[in-house]
């Protein structure tokens, strides 16, 4: 059946696919990936030669940034690379030995009627094998800039007949009796180069076999912002409705835990020696698909007799909990067990641990939970480093944009009209499209309407205010 | 995306495969015709995942099963890979593969040629480098017969090699008919023989019969290549460590991927699963040797490593003043105020411009407001003033309108440098306004038409890539004319002059798709389509581009009898002159999303 095919629908088609994509990435599928980097040979033919394995470049990592340089000095050039993958950079050095001869010039300027980089002058080397060109250039590639100095390889014979510059003001010196084997700089009217001399006493550069181990999954995650939890039902072990709310007198561990997870065990022992305000939420039970039920929880705490509340998490709750991660982090990895949610007195959430936290961090995460916003920047980042401000919070829309994509649609409109959310944010207007569309999928046609044209207003206003 | 249940219509594909990402519009297609699923629930499938050694949930879904959709072809593909993939195994390690399940490859009529040449030449004899390539490939079509001599023939190509084997197929072409299947894949073999490091490349023409798993008929070898190096060990050694002074694991930033901090830092502060991150090489102390500048995503500090007089590096980034923690994609050493030492354009969004005080430490002098986030920049003196001026290439995250080519991008600026650390938007005053709403990822000035005065091309993605012929000051978009619109995914610009003719040509990295390519040359692919949509679709998974320059203004598209198509999915390439013989080689960075599921999607 042939279909009247508007941009609309196919942009439409291309972002849901391209969501689809990113999520399935961020749940850690790989994408081209371990693809090896790729050398040609020029040949000095019409068809190049793929030398990517004998030239030792072929690494699998996912590269982005390459540059040129001639690090050690010895007339051939090297390389740095800049990668997604670990290790970062990789050093790549050129061993290309003495038999080939080469050249290379370093320009600079007058800095009056051209820039003193002398980007852009043109290179032309005249030898008995033929010309070479070359441009000076401050950015090539991709997102890479390499050395200023320009590299001319001689082949084998090496001569060299003249080298001609026109400098980026259109002015041309030429000179002549050039040394093969020499690194010359070049100043604009100066008559002759001037041989550089590279320093001495260089570390040998040894070729070694960079390991990276596998990180632990387990991880801390301190969060500079601080947003508030929709609302957490939850059932006691007796059966009872009962809110994650009710514990807020002092900042709470909300703790996923499950009778069959052995790190849980530890951890919930700890915790309870230490004295710690835990509210264990257990997921046995969680579904069909569950190994375990509520009576292996409930035997569970029988058994090891903790001090602490606890109760068993829904699939709700656990999917509320999945969107509020979402909402400050990339990554739709599921949930290890144990995982929980340090929430200051107001329904924040202030830390969250993926794993197992030890009395001793979460002690030190409480100790700071009310730090001011400038020491909750630098406790949630690995490294210092000079901020250009800091970005502004918008975990409140991107956590209704998660619960909206897992239909918990109620709760999130719960979620809008309790909390303060940035209405001026381009993201609000987001927010009412994508629940828009959610709610007309569920049948909810009227309120669906409601939400598209309130979202429309908003973008035009938005729009016309800039 | 309820009522699109139907198979979707040829127009449709035909616009979702236009689009700049061959391998996005299959799951387009996927996607349109799965029925909506509701969205999958992690803890449902988590079976025992305990932290740190529990079970992962599947994570297979409908949109990853071409069965599914009637994409005939793509479900064979998956089939052949898979018999393929058999044969990587054994070549790279016999042991693991039994000769049984290596003869079931083969049907039993199975008639085959040597997959070796018997004769070659040597087309290139350097240092250390040489060249050899099949003279003739007539042999004999049926000097292999039955499973026994499919067995025999693979035996023939492993036999020389000793050691450290790596094999890979792409399979790049597959006609499926009623009797049988004909495919196409490169093969690249490389390893240790008796004379040392080796490496081969040839293309399998093969058919295969249509059963469940498909099996060899047919096959012969086309286009045989082999390299080998002379030296003892390979060109480029990693020395990293040794610049460093230290293991690379033991730096919590260098040893830690990507993912591993857009699960931990927040998105907010700037991460993202791209990792678009590059790296700028100046003299930022002026004791002559070259400093390396790192950019990072956002809530990472950039990295600045000074080179010391040894040959190593230290770490200088907070005493430099230049550790910032904005996410950043590149930046520039320019020495902006002719003053001779190398000043610093951070390329975050927005750019931070700043001073170098002659000894590397920088301050802050201006910014220059963004647009969406900026990617590559360029600088070159563009009013011929006497200083330098900055062109700064966009992207953005939005989705690409139209979507067969794209002109809903962010515009790129060229800041005209006024002295005294204030800059001047002049990008539409001298005609770089045009088609300028694209999705640029790289730009690159080059003097390609040897009038003495810098031109500009610009790589796009979706889309066609500009060519701003510089005449007076004033830029006119020539791409068309010129023959490099290159209508691909452009990633990547670098100019050299690679056969000597005195006229400066150009490389331009894109995605090479072998799903793509399958896909285009499907007779099913939208029969409506014409020869040059067709050509246009060919030209998007074709993979890197190499343009010839001539006095004439014009390029001729030369990528293919160079044979420097195959770049993978190709980021930062250069032209640079690896073995010094006088002719400029190509170095293409591959790689897209490496993640812990080492499944591709």
């Amino acid at each position: 059946m042939e279909e009247a095919v508007s941009n609309q629908d196919a942009l439409e088609s291309y972002t849901d696919a391209v969501m689809e994509m990113g999520r399935l990435i961020l749940e850690g599928r790989s994408f081209s990936g371990r693809e090896r980097h790729c050398a040609y040979l020029n040949t000095g033919a019409a068809r190049f030669a793929n030398i990517s394995a004998v030239s030792g470049l072929d690494f699998p990592d996912d590269g982005r940034g390459m540059v040129t340089t001639d690090w050690d000095f010895d007339g051939d050039v090297d390389l740095w690379v800049s990668n997604r993958t670990a290790p970062r950079l990789r050093f790549l050095r050129n061993d290309t030995g003495a038999g080939n001869r080469f050249l290379a010039f370093r320009l600079t300027g007058n800095g009056t009627s051209s820039n003193r980089d002398a980007i852009g002058a043109r290179l032309t080397l005249a030898t008995d094998a033929g010309a070479q060109m070359r441009t000076l250039k401050a950015g090539e590639g991709f997102l890479s800039q390499s050395s200023r100095w320009l590299h001319f390889g001689l082949g084998r014979q090496g001569s060299v007949r003249s080298l001609v510059v026109r400098w980026p003001d259109g002015s041309e010196q030429t000179f002549s009796d050039l040394e093969p084997d020499t690194f010359y700089e070049i100043e604009q009217g100066e008559s002759a180069p001037t041989v550089y001399t590279p320093p001495r006493d260089r570390i040998e550069l040894v070729p070694s076999e960079v390991e990276i181990p596998a990180s632990t999954q387990a991880m801390r995650l301190r969060l500079a912002a601080r947003t508030p939890l929709p609302r957490l039902p939850y059932r006691d072990l007796e059966g009872r409705e009962r809110n994650v709310r009710e514990h807020l007198d002092k900042p709470l561990l909300l703790n996923l835990w499950a009778s069959w997870c052995l790190p849980c065990r530890t951890e919930l022992a700890e915790l309870d020696g230490a004295g710690a305000h835990v509210l264990a939420l257990s997921l046995d039970g969680l579904n069909e698909h569950s190994p375990t039920t509520y009576d292996d929880a409930r035997q569970f705490l029988r058994t090891y007799g903790y001090g602490f509340e606890a109760g068993f998490a829904d699939l709700k709750l656990v999917q509320i909990l999945q969107a509020y991660h979402q909402a400050f982090f990339l990554d739709r990895r599921p949930f290890p067990v144990p995982t929980s949610f340090l929430i200051d007195t107001d329904g924040n959430v202030a830390a969250i641990y993926r794993g197992p936290v030890t009395a001793a961090a979460l002690a030190d995460d409480i100790a700071h939970i009310n730090d001011d916003p400038e020491d909750r920047l630098a406790r949630a980042v690995p490294f210092g480093g000079r901020w250009a401000g800091e970005p502004p919070n918008v975990a409140p829309l991107e956590l209704a944009r998660a619960m909206i994509a897992e239909d918990l649609l109620t709760e999130t409109i719960q979620y809008l009209e309790e909390f303060e959310t940035d209405r001026e944010s381009p993201l609000w207007p987001q927010v009412l499209m994508e629940l828009s569309m959610r709610l007309r999928r569920n049948g909810m046609i009227e309120q669906a309407e409601v939400m598209a044209g309130a979202a429309r207003r908003l973008r035009s206003r938005q729009s016309t205010s800039q | 995306m309820r009522g699109k249940g139907e198979r979707a219509s040829g127009r449709t594909t035909r616009l979702a495969l236009q689009a700049g990402g061959l391998i996005l519009a299959l799951v387009v297609v996927w996607a349109l015709l799965r029925t909506p699923a509701g969205p999958a629930v992690a803890l449902a499938n988590t079976a025992a995942s305990a932290v740190d050694g529990g079970a992962q949930p599947s994570t297979d879904l409908l949109v990853d099963d071409p069965e599914v959709e009637g994409w005939e072809s793509e479900a064979i593909s998956e089939r052949i890979d898979a018999q393929l993939a058999k044969i990587v195994r054994w070549l790279e390690e016999p042991a693991r593969v039994a000769v049984g399940e290596l003869e079931n490859l083969a049907a039993p009529g199975f008639r085959g040629a040597a997959l070796r040449p018997e004769s070659v030449g040597t087309v290139f004899d350097g240092e250390p480098f040489r060249i050899e390539r099949a003279e003739a490939l007539e042999s004999d079509p049926g000097r292999h017969q039955e499973r026994a001599g499919f067995v025999a023939a693979l035996k023939e190509l492993r036999q020389p090699y000793l050691a450290n084997v790596h094999a890979k197929f792409k399979l790049y072409r597959i006609e499926v008919g009623e009797a049988s299947i004909v495919t196409r894949q490169y093969l690249s073999i490389d390893g240790r023989d008796s004379e040392g490091q080796v490496e081969e490349h040839t293309t399998w023409a093969s058919s295969w019969t249509r059963t469940e798993p498909p099996r060899l008929e047919n096959l012969v070898i086309e286009d045989y290549e082999r390299a080998r190096t002379a030296a003892a060990g390979p060109l480029f050694a990693d020395t990293t460590e040794s610049i460093l002074g230290y293991p690379i694991a033991s730096d919590y930033l260098l040893g830690r991927d990507l993912p591993y901090w857009y699960q931990r830092i927040e998105m907010r502060f700037g991460q993202s699963p791209l990792g678009y991150h590059g790296v700028s090489l100046g003299d930022v102390n002026g004791d002559g040797l070259e400093d390396l500048y790192l950019a990072n995503p956002g809530g990472l500090p950039n990295r600045l490593y000074v080179q010391n007089p040894d040959g190593t590096v230290t770490e200088s980034s907070a005493a430099a003043g230049v550790d910032w923690m904005t996410r950043t994609m590149s930046s520039l050493f320019v020495d902006l105020d002719n003053d001779g030492d190398q000043d610093l354009v951070v390329g975050s969004t927005p750019q931070i411009v700043m001073e170098n005080d002659g000894s590397g430490r920088f301050r802050g002098r201006q910014t220059l407001p963004g647009n969406a986030f900026a990617t590559s920049m360029a600088a070159a003196d563009a009013d011929g003033d006497g200083d330098l001026d900055l062109y700064i290439c966009n992207y953005s995250s939005a989705g690409p309108v139209p979507i067969h080519d794209a002109n809903n991008g962010p515009p790129n600026t060229l800041w005209r440098n006024d002295g005294d650390w204030r800059f001047t938007d002049i990008t539409d005053e001298v005609g770089l306004d045009q088609g300028n709403s694209r999705f640029s990822f790289a730009a690159a000035w080059e003097d390609y038409d040897n009038d003495g005065d810098l031109d500009l091309y610009v790589a796009n993605d979706y889309g066609r890539n500009n060519l701003y012929k510089n005449d007076g000051g004033r830029f006119r978009d020539v791409a068309g004319e010129a023959g490099v619109e290159d209508i691909s995914a452009g990633m990547s610009v670098t100019f050299g002059d690679y056969d000597h003719d005195g006229w400066m040509d150009l490389y331009v990295s894109n995605m090479f798709s072998s799903a793509g390519n399958r896909i285009t040359y499907q007779r099913q692919f939208n029969p409506a389509a014409g020869a040059e949509d067709r050509t246009e679709f060919q030209r998007h998974a074709k993979g890197n581009s190499l343009f010839k320059g001539g006095p004439d203004g014009r390029f001729t598209d030369v990528s293919v009898e160079a044979g420097v198509t195959m770049g993978r999915w190709a980021w930062a390439s250069l032209f640079v002159d690896i073995d010094n013989n006088g002719f400029e080689d190509l170095i293409i960075a591959n790689g897209n999303l490496t993640n812990e599921n080492s499944k591709d999607l």
